[in-house]
């Protein structure tokens, strides 16, 4: 039986030292149950005796008197006797032998006391039968040795007091009794092989609950080594990954730098320009005439006919330079936050890096204010329409630096799909609005344009790492602007009616109140603008 | 423990059946004539039997069963009469029972009530279930129980001895102890 599983020739000691024990604690548990069941039985037997008396013989008479039969007496006090000790036993000593041995003999002692209140009758006599069947479930052949004997001990003294009772007077009585013992006996042969078969099963279960536990032990080990395989193979993904990660985020944050580099390059080829042109050169040429005529300054300025022009050309220089002066201050205003931008950014990548946050509390509009002033406010085409429409919202609590970086794509997007469309009126309509649902609000920042719309199959992968429609493009910018949405709790959407139908992107940052302590705490306070 | 609690079992056996195996008394012996003051004469054709019975016996189911096999494997050769005894104080109730309904469903047995046990105490009975068969001369054949013990059903030298009789004319036991409550015949007697 044990061939049923192909098991190492050395674990085979191991595995039948444990079958043994197995099989002792099967045999104990089999015993102790059966124990009980028979203590139940040997309580009902007893109930069952006493009521058969009463039911058959209540009284005895000796003409008009009475007494109570001597049967229920024997029902209550022998039947009550033959019960208790194995019932004390099975409390005492349950799973035991001698409890089982005397279960047996308590059983067979219920028979003859049945047989004997129900005045002999053949029936009762199964009880002897029934009980023999029941004692193997004990599966245990020795138990059925107490009770055969029990029942030889019955009919040997009463052959001995009383033969007639047990052999009759007649002759044919000696091979009834013989009859009668030859089917238990018969009963016991087949009882006893039943008991040796069940006996064998139930070692052969032990062995194989045996095998399989050393097979599952075998298992867990090979799971435990195979897990931890792969949490270094995880390990390995893990650092394979952050390095992935790492050259994903250093890309995204490479494109965005470049976004406001070029804004940053505009204005400082605006203000070149500016230089270039500057009208300062008019003012040395002015300089260079005052000093060719510093001896006679007074005639020069009243009698030379570019004397006398030389003041009101100084009024106009100056306010020609102050001009200049403006739009320089403008450009490189602009400069400075696009250089301030790009410091936050690289401070973003940083935090990031540290699993930190940005948050502060700041206006959405002004957020979208700053975009625009980073992204738009150098363009230069005259045609290009911008629509505000931002709802009146308090300060909320967002990573400040995420979502510039976000309106920074959106917008720089929507200026080159504008520049890029054929149609003389280019518009971008830029709204803010907070939506409040229950206790959660949300901020909804929407971009929309004229410009030259989405294809239907480029909406489903716009978001995708690397995809683009600009030859110049990389692909990276949308796609670091949802993940950012999506590390933030938002997301960010694209709507399309189609190329040169325009396009709208919203974006939706879940927004927290300010009520909450762990909230305050969380949040720091913008740093205040340097004195300028 | 054990051995003590075997042992107290064993006595307490040997008690029942020493109880179930004691016979009741005889007050005398079976007349060996058909009693002449008897209410009843006996078959002259076939060998009578007769049983007296207390109506309030529970042994005396046992000896009912007998008789019924008795009746039954004896095809109509045996006349058999029950006499049920009572008491003159008895009861109103005194032969309502499962006996006399016992004896009703019996073919062939005439049941009758014996007043005072005025017959019972002619064949000289005096326990419950004793069993007279004389045969068609009037001449007494058996006289005793025909149960090996109170109240217990099976085969048993009484059974056995009726049955030869009533077939053969001859049986090897003549008397047998007789197992059942007390008539209370001799006390009637007395009084």
């Amino acid at each position: 039986m044990t061939e049923g599983m192909n098991i190492a020739p050395e674990l085979r000691p191991q595995i039948d030292a444990r079958a043994d024990q197995l099989l002792i604690e099967y045999q104990k548990s089999q015993w102790k149950q059966t124990d009980h069941l028979f203590a139940i039985l040997l309580v009902l037997q007893w109930f069952a005796c006493v009521a058969v008396a009463v039911w058959i013989s209540p009284r005895a008479w000796e003409g008009l008197e009475s007494h109570i039969h001597p049967h229920i007496w024997a029902a209550v006090f022998l039947g009550g006797l033959i019960a208790a000790c194995p019932i004390a036993l099975v409390i005492a000593r349950p799973g035991e032998a001698i409890t089982r041995y005397v279960i047996a003999a308590a059983q067979m002692m219920h028979s003859a006391l049945l047989i004997h209140l129900s005045g002999g009758r053949i029936e009762t006599h199964f009880h002897v039968f029934g009980s023999l069947a029941f004692l193997s479930f004990y599966r245990d052949w020795r138990v059925l040795i107490p009770a055969t004997v029990v029942v030889a001990l019955d009919h040997a003294v009463r052959g001995i007091f009383w033969p007639e009772s047990v052999f009759g007077i007649v002759a044919a009585s000696h091979w009834r009794w013989m009859e009668h013992a030859g089917w238990v006996v018969f009963e016991d042969i087949i009882l006893v092989w039943a008991c040796v078969r069940s006996a064998k099963e139930l070692a052969t279960l032990a062995t194989r609950q045996a095998e399989l536990e050393s097979t599952n032990q075998l298992v867990e080990a090979e799971v435990a080594r195979q897990t931890a395989r792969l949490e270094s193979v995880s390990q390995e993904l893990v650092g394979t990954a952050r390095r992935a990660g790492m050259a994903e985020i250093a890309t995204g944050v490479l494109h965005n730098v470049g976004n406001v580099l070029n804004s940053v390059n505009i204005s400082a080829s605006v203000a070149l320009n500016k230089l270039k042109d500057s009208e300062v050169s008019s003012l040395v040429k002015v300089g260079e005439m005052l000093q060719m005529n510093r001896a006679n300054l007074p005639a020069f300025l009243t009698t030379d006919d570019r004397g006398k022009q030389l003041p009101e050309f100084l009024i106009e220089l100056s306010e020609c330079l102050s001009r200049e002066h403006t739009g320089l201050v403008d450009e490189l205003r602009t400069v400075a936050t696009g250089l301030d931008h790009i410091k936050e950014i690289v401070s973003a990548q940083q935090q990031h890096a540290k699993k930190g946050s940005a948050r502060v509390k700041v206006s959405p509009a002004d957020l979208f204010e700053r975009a625009i002033g980073m992204d738009l406010g150098a363009s230069t085409d005259a045609n290009l329409t911008i629509v505000r429409d931002f709802e009146q919202i308090g300060p909320v609590v967002m990573d400040k630096h995420k979502v510039l970086q976000i309106l920074i794509n959106l917008l720089s997007n929507a200026k080159r799909a504008v520049v890029a469309s054929p149609r003389p009126e280019k518009r971008i309509e830029l709204s803010t609005r907070k939506i409040d649902s229950g206790d959660k609000s949300t901020i909804w920042f929407e971009v929309k344009d004229n410009g030259v719309g989405i294809r239907p199959d480029h909406l489903a992968k716009i978001f995708g790492h690397g995809f683009t429609t600009r030859a110049e493009g990389h692909g990276f910018g949308l796609h670091s602007a949802a993940n950012a949405a999506s590390e933030m709790g938002g997301k960010l959407t694209v709507a399309s009616d189609g190329p040169d139908r325009g396009a709208t992107f919203t974006l939706e940052i879940p927004v927290e109140g300010l009520s909450s302590i762990e909230q305050l705490l969380s949040v720091r306070k913008e740093p205040s603008c340097p004195p300028k | 423990m054990v051995l003590a609690w075997g042992v107290a079992v064993l006595f307490g056996m040997f008690g029942l059946v020493r109880y179930q195996m004691t016979p009741g008394a005889v007050a005398a012996p079976a007349p060996v004539q058909w009693p002449a003051g008897v209410s009843f004469a006996h078959n002259s054709a076939k060998s009578t039997l007769v049983m007296t019975l207390h109506p309030q016996c529970p042994c005396s189911r046992a000896s009912l069963s007998e008789l019924a096999e008795i009746m039954a494997r004896s095809e109509g050769r045996l006349d058999a009469r029950i006499l049920f005894v009572q008491p003159a104080n008895a009861p109103a109730n005194w032969l309502d029972g499962a006996l006399w309904q016992q004896a009703k469903t019996i073919p062939g047995v005439t049941i009758s009530v014996d007043k005072d046990g005025q017959d019972a105490a002619e064949f000289g009975a005096s326990t419950s279930g004793q069993v007279l068969v004389y045969d068609a001369a009037g001449v007494i054949q058996f006289s005793g129980g025909i149960t090996d013990g109170r109240g217990h059903e099976g085969d048993n030298a009484g059974m056995l001895s009726v049955l030869d009789l009533v077939r053969t004319g001859k049986s090897q036991v003549a008397t047998t102890p007789v197992y059942g409550c007390s008539l209370g015949v001799c006390q009637i007697k007395r009084n």
